[in-house]
């Protein structure tokens, strides 16, 4: 695996591969296994339904399997893969230069294209290794729902997707040769959040159809493979490759030319800067409050990806707000008690605008929430691996002290992002006249919080004693399994103990019957004995020097 | 003196893997000690057992009387340590990083450590992955002595740094230890040590070997003396002088390649009994007496101090 670089980075994305192909392939044989349960709705019914949720994805043949799992699933596919691509391609190159591991890697006889090119190969080979993955769970899906299981269209499902993913990734990389890894990965993140954001409100609101073409996700869009019947267009999966190949192309000789760890951002906005008396820049850095202790540091330090996180989360809840009041009336008649409705939005009643809230919004936060704050507590694990905290250790600070204060960060951003989604529905939901009532839908908010305490907390736990990237693929399977399990627990037929193992069973719908505080509380025990066995663990261990990464 | 540094039979294993074995030693408050190996010889895990991040296989380590291992962080309160590794949050600048290390510290002596930031001329704006590895170790010595720690563990403290910081920091040693402090230093460069310490100890293959004052080790080294007659000489005349551990004849058969230790006297007395001509003493470095310590051996007696 060390004889070249592209060996080498493959071996860096073994985890990632397994985790987030077995991940994601999992959810979309769930949706699968999800349709078999409701054949009985009424065709029409349905398709008349999802087309009020285009934003979501293409809403085309419904009501088979392989309509219903586009519908669900396979549009926001590229986005949630999208998460590692862009994180991936900011660390690419920047990664590694930033750590100062690169500039050895230069140093051998390989030229800086050589360099690039290997590791964006790996790159490309990691996303085709994850969609093969996903594309064997679409047959295993077939299989499951009876239909014909279609080689082709699953491959080309899954390739498309990743295609999708990596024009994020690419996108992230291009960024990341003039600005830090984290601003570029933000930035990338935005930006694919905005992709999403264009192509949703294109598909769902005829008027605003142009919208779509600013979006390289309308590109992906155009083939439905796993919808029956449907023809493949080569053309756009052509121009979305050449757009990617381009983004990435870009990029090599910037990284060819350009000094290694330097930014050109970051010299632009130092440019005219006058040189400061080091009194000055020392009093300065010591009335700042963000170094007065760990928690703050690490707050600050995440300050970035902690904003664009809760702005987008608190645009998606805002903005399905709007939808839903603008469709509120068609769905009260359409729905009643659907079966099929209560199936696609795992068995929350969306006839009521509680209910429609609950499935639109909570349904999906709950999850993105729970992803959030353990991303933002794998920096932990990080720092651990890179032997960054030996110097905050030597300090008098207790070692359990510095890792609950550590531990503060993704809890108060967890907080913070609760608090953002109350605010953006309630504050949209007055603007736009759609009743709801604050009150339960800051039960539903606040109950976020506690998922996002059990994440972080597992990943707090096994930090020091595997490696960050192995962390994340556990945190991954451990989400997607609470989930699916939540979502599939009727259809399974799951004894009642392994349905309340899920966490997001044990959320269960706030909006609609208020906080179950037995539940709330069982989580929030949970969590911190998870994060007691972290302190105790942390405590209790010798201090690895980066090695537990290696 | 008292010792503030005391181990006792320390002892740390990775699994199967050798770490350092049957460590005993004292460092007296108010001296600076320091600790020579080569890679690999067990000097940092020395140094991070002191610290508390590795849990002892054996023995103790104290510090002040206080145990390492579970009462780090009153260790803490005592200490000033400088990584031989160096790495921090890439994104914040030197200032940050002395400003953030101070207030987890407390006590810190603002004054001073703007000193020692213009001392070591620092650029305290800058980002810490802009840093070159001289600036880096700068910002490691700044946070080291900002908070006049009573004692300063420093690993490699002048790696990285240009001749002229490396006197800036021998001469800040020098004041410290002026003030009271204890130095604990691990290092290759013997100038360094003999520099700035007064007693040394070898560690090699995670034992240590040898603990002695930097002066004694020079006395214990060896001579190497050629001594020239005028006529045939003998081995035999030396093989019972004091201090004599070896003699060999050269090929020409006029004079005698001796290996001495301690003073010559005698040898040099017994030169003169036997008409020599003439007599020249080599004095091996201090590097050529460390060298042989580091140098392999089959079974090396652990010391006590």
């Amino acid at each position: 695996m060390f004889r070249t670089i592209l060996t080498k980075s493959l071996r860096d994305y073994r985890w990632a591969i397994l985790g987030w192909g077995l991940g994601l392939g999992l959810i979309v044989y769930a949706q699968y296994a999800t349709f078999a349960a409701t054949l009985g709705a009424s065709p029409a019914q349905v398709q008349k339904l999802v087309q009020q949720f285009e934003f979501f994805g293409e809403a085309a043949r419904v009501d088979t399997p392989g309509g219903f799992v586009t519908f669900k699933i396979m549009g926001v596919l590229p986005v949630i893969l999208g998460i590692w691509t862009v994180l991936a391609g900011a660390r690419l190159t920047r990664g590694e230069e930033e750590s100062g591991a690169l500039d050895i890697v230069l140093s051998t006889p390989r030229s800086r294209r050589a360099v690039i090119r290997q590791k964006l190969l790996a790159l490309a080979t990691a996303v085709a290794l994850i969609s093969l993955l996903i594309a064997v769970w679409i047959l295993a899906g077939m299989a499951r729902a009876g239909v014909t299981v279609n080689a082709g269209a699953a491959l080309t499902a899954a390739l498309s997707g990743g295609l999708a993913a990596l024009f994020f990734g690419a996108l992230a990389l291009l960024l990341a040769q003039v600005m830090s890894r984290a601003a570029a990965a933000g930035t990338a993140g935005g930006l694919m959040a905005l992709a999403f954001v264009l192509e949703g409100t294109g598909r769902a609101l005829h008027n605003a159809a142009v919208l779509r073409h600013l979006s390289p996700l309308f590109l992906y869009d155009q083939n439905l493979p796993l919808v029956p019947g449907s023809a493949i267009h080569v053309a756009p999966l052509l121009l979305l490759a050449a757009l990617t190949v381009l983004l990435a192309g870009a990029a090599v000789p910037l990284f060819v030319r350009r000094d290694i760890g330097r930014s050109a951002l970051a010299d632009l906005a130092s440019r005219d800067r006058r040189p400061v008396p080091a009194g000055q820049i020392m009093a300065r850095e010591r009335r700042d409050l963000w170094v007065r202790g760990v928690g703050r540091q690490a707050m600050r330090r995440q300050s970035g990806i902690v904003f664009w996180w809760i702005v987008a989360l608190a645009l998606y809840a805002g903005y399905f707000v709007t939808v839903a009041r603008s469709s509120e009336h068609q769905f009260q008649q359409l729905l009643g008690n659907s079966s099929f409705a209560k199936a696609v939005f795992s068995g929350t009643n969306i006839g009521t605008n509680a209910g429609f809230l609950s499935a639109l919004i909570f349904n999906y936060l709950q999850l993105l929430v729970a992803l959030f704050a353990g991303i933002l507590a794998a920096r932990w694990s990080a720092d651990l691996d890179a032997g960054r905290l030996e110097l905050v250790v030597s300090t008098p600070a207790p070692r359990s002290r510095v890792l609950l204060a550590r531990y503060a960060a993704p809890a108060a951003a967890a907080c913070l992002a609760a608090g953002a989604v109350w605010l953006a529905i309630v504050l949209t939901a007055g603007i736009s006249g759609f009743p709801v009532n604050p009150g339960h839908v800051a039960a539903a908010s606040a109950g976020l919080v506690p998922l996002a305490l059990i994440t972080a907390s597992l990943v707090v736990a096994l930090s020091g004693i595997i490696p960050r990237a192995a962390i994340l693929g556990i945190m991954a399977g451990f989400l997607a399994a609470s989930y699916l399990i939540a979502v599939l627990r009727t259809l399974l037929g799951l004894p009642g103990w392994v349905v309340d193992l899920s966490i997001f069973h044990q959320y269960g719908t706030p909006l609609l019957t208020g906080l179950n505080w037995i539940s709330v509380a069982g989580l929030l025990v949970a969590a911190a004995i998870l994060l007691g066995l972290g302190a105790w663990q942390f405590a209790a261990r010798d201090l690895d020097r980066g090695t537990a990464g290696s | 003196m008292s010792a503030i540094i005391e181990t006792a039979n320390l002892t740390k294993r990775y699994g199967r893997h050798r770490g350092i074995v049957d460590l005993t030693f004292q460092v007296q408050a108010g001296e600076s000690f320091g600790f020579l190996g080569p890679n690999g010889a067990g000097k940092t895990t020395t140094i991070r057992t002191l610290l508390g991040f590795l849990k002892p296989t054996a023995g103790s380590a104290a510090i002040a009387g206080l145990d390492c291992w579970t009462q780090p962080s009153e260790v803490h309160r005592v200490i000033g340590y400088l990584p031989g590794e160096f790495t921090f949050d890439p994104s914040l600048t030197g200032a940050q990083i002395i400003a953030y290390l101070g207030n987890l510290r407390g006590g810190v002596d603002q004054q001073y450590a703007l000193s020692l930031v213009e001392r070591f001329e620092l650029d305290p704006s800058r980002r810490f992955h802009e840093y070159s590895r001289g600036n880096k170790q700068k910002v490691g010595l700044v946070q080291a002595f900002m908070h006049h720690p009573r004692l300063l563990i420093l690993d490699e403290p002048t790696s990285g740094l240009d001749p002229l910081n490396q006197q800036e920091f021998y001469r800040l040693v020098a004041e410290v230890q002026g003030q009271g402090a204890t130095v604990f230093l691990s290092s290759h460069n013997l100038a360094e040590v003999e520099h700035t310490c007064q007693r040394v100890g070898i560690i090699r293959e995670g034992r240590l070997v040898k603990v002695d004052a930097v002066h004694t080790l020079k006395e214990l080294q060896h001579y190497e003396v050629e001594v020239t007659f005028a006529g045939p000489a003998s081995p035999d005349w030396f093989r019972r002088v004091p201090g004599v551990l070896g003699v060999s004849l050269s090929p020409e058969g006029h004079r005698l390649l001796l290996t001495v230790q301690g003073t010559l006297g005698d040898v040099v007395q017994e030169a003169a009994r036997h008409d020599a001509t003439n007599l020249t003493t080599r004095e091996p470095s201090l590097e050529e007496v460390f060298l042989r310590y580091y140098a392999p051996a089959p079974a090396a007696p652990a010391v006590t101090v």
